[in-house]
């Protein structure tokens, strides 16, 4: 379904990715791993449109991804959330997810001031679903709360459904689990099982071993913006590259 | 709301030519503090050039008065579709980036409209202004609407009309779109909500409804000049949309209500009025920040007969 072939981006005369190829099909849970300017929030920047590729391409579905504006690149059904936390602080939850449903509908000035029957059956549709969708990530009853008021684990949880309600085929999630208590991050990893149920892909980047090793059907892992190691997660956590690029060379001998 | 429509439409029978002026006055910029609420308050573009797209619209509906004998009515639909024309295409310059850009941009856009009606002599006379602009005839049930009242009713039904439409557009998806601009454009693009397309919808329509109400100026005042242009006029507006509240439509109109009428109230106090104003200014800054609609959402708290406690938006 994603499809990444031989995608490199320099900044200046850094690479800050290079040559890094990989797929995502349907249905799957996909992991990239690698150690801190790996290249992997680099990476999602290329996919989702907010970084222009130096060289290679990304296609989703067969549609090129390349060259399109961020907001384009949702509305072919890839959304993202991001490693800082982003939620929009002045609004209620409710108000937050339902703007996810702009994603595929659009309404001309004049039909927003007739109100029509579309217009009205679009608004309850976007309120229900995000009501419906507040309670799948598990923040029922909060609403009419202020997305800034929110704890952090809440607000990452409000991210997944603001990112669901724009209703993706492949989402990508950067650290959902950053800064997150082991109890909190077992429940982010509950919620991401939880989305492939449906007919989602997920794209993952994640430091939380456990929750990458638990949930993905395969690992990608990216080294100095490098792809070194890709397979199951068993191979990947036996994998001798790996660990020397977490732990340095000298591990492995030293533990021989 | 019926009791008040009733009492605006009475109005005229009971107070003086100078309050119906004022009323007139008010109605206009209302129309121009809540088209400034949408782009400020709503999608908090800081638009600082919201009177360039006014003196737009009163200079279209003069011209075409004067030379061509064009009636308000029409004059006042070029004027709000040369006022939108002008900012699509400024937009289409500005708005792909926005920000300190965007707002020093609005600021020099007026000043250099305001040059051009200084300048071009030929066209608009410059600073002697354009005088003579007419209001519409208007015959209607025997009833003589060429009066100052019946130029209070016109600007009660477009100032109305215009908050109505623009009270739509804020609480519709589109309005939604235009938070997402205010709140976090990144992840508004993430989920599909171009902040270009809703920043150049905003930023239009706020000056077709500027354009609008300077038509309806222009043939109220009969006079127009390039001090039309100049930046007070902007800072009156910004007043009347920050202190009447943020993130609202009523509240700019309340605020045009109050910052019409307070100064000249104030004349009492003679030459000490602007220092009364000043000081009335800043203690609404200091107490009430989110401007006159928390002042009335205060009020309803207190006088509420014993409700639940509400979830309080802090």
């Amino acid at each position: 379904m994603l499809d990444i072939s031989n995608v490199g981006v320099t900044f200046g005369g850094l690479a800050a990715l290079s040559e890094v190829s990989f797929t995502v099909g349907d249905n799957e849970v996909a992991s990239v791993i690698g150690p801190n300017g790996a290249g992997k929030t680099t990476l999602f920047n290329v996919i989702t449109g907010y970084r222009q590729p130096t060289r290679g391409r990304v296609t989703f579905a067969g549609v090129p991804l390349s060259g399109l504006a961020p907001n384009a690149v949702a509305r072919h059904g890839v959304v993202r959330t991001f490693q800082k936390t982003e939620v929009f602080p002045g609004l209620t939850l409710k108000e937050c997810v339902r703007m996810g449903s702009l994603c595929h509908q659009h309404f001309s000035v004049w039909e927003t001031i007739a109100r029509g029957r579309r217009l009205r059956e679009f608004e309850a549709a976007a309120n229900a679903r995000a009501l419906e969708l507040l309670d799948f990530v598990g923040l029922a009853g909060k609403e009419s709360q202020l997305a800034g008021a929110l704890s952090y684990g809440e607000q990452r949880l409000l991210e997944v459904a603001v990112g669901l309600a724009a209703a993706p085929r492949l989402l990508l999630l950067d650290e959902p689990a950053s800064g997150m208590n082991p109890e909190e991050a077992e429940r982010m990893g509950r919620l991401i099982a939880k989305l492939r149920r449906g007919s989602m892909s997920v794209l993952l980047v994640e430091h939380n071993m456990a929750l990458v090793m638990d949930i993905s059907d395969r690992i990608i892992v990216l080294h100095h913006g490098e792809k070194i190691a890709e397979g199951r997660p068993d191979d990947i956590a036996a994998d001798r590259r790996v660990v020397e690029a977490y732990l340095g060379s000298g591990w492995n001998d030293a533990q021989a | 709301m019926a009791l008040a429509a009733l009492l605006a439409a009475g109005l005229p029978w009971l107070i003086g030519g100078y309050h119906l002026h004022l009323l007139i006055m008010a109605a206009i910029f209302a129309i121009l503090a809540a088209s400034l609420g949408l782009v400020i308050g709503y999608a908090g573009l800081l638009s600082l050039g919201h009177t360039a797209f006014f003196g737009i619209g009163a200079y279209t509906s003069a011209l075409l008065f004067l030379k061509f004998g064009v009636s308000m009515w029409w004059g006042m639909l070029a004027a709000a579709a040369l006022s939108s024309l002008m900012a699509f295409l400024l937009g289409a310059l500005i708005l792909r980036v926005r920000g300190n850009r965007f707002v020093i941009v609005t600021v020099a856009f007026a000043e250099i409209m305001r040059l051009i009606a200084h300048n071009w002599v030929d066209l608009t006379r410059g600073q002697m202004g354009l005088p003579g602009i007419l209001p519409p005839k208007i015959d209607f049930l025997g009833l003589d609407f060429n009066s100052k009242a019946g130029f209070y009713y016109v600007a009660l039904l477009i100032a109305g009309a215009s908050i109505w439409a623009l009270s739509r557009i804020a609480r519709s998806p589109l309005g939604w779109g235009f938070t997402a601009l205010r709140e976090n454009e990144a992840l508004g693009e993430s989920v599909g909500v171009s902040a270009y397309r809703h920043a150049m919808t905003v930023f239009v329509i706020g000056a077709f409804f500027a354009g609008i109400a300077g038509s309806l100026y222009a043939h109220y005042i009969n006079f127009i000049g390039p001090d039309l242009f100049y930046f007070s006029y902007t800072t009156i507006m910004l007043v009347m949309v920050v202190m009447g509240g943020l993130g609202t439509i009523i509240g700019p109109v309340v605020g045009a209500l109050v910052f019409t009428l307070l100064p000249e109230y104030l004349r009492v106090a003679s030459e000490y009025r602007l220092v009364f104003f000043g000081a009335i200014l800043i203690v609404g800054i200091l107490f009430v920040p989110r401007g006159l609609v928390e002042l009335w959402e205060h009020a309803a708290r207190l006088f509420a007969p014993r409700s639940p406690a509400s979830p309080a938006r802090s």
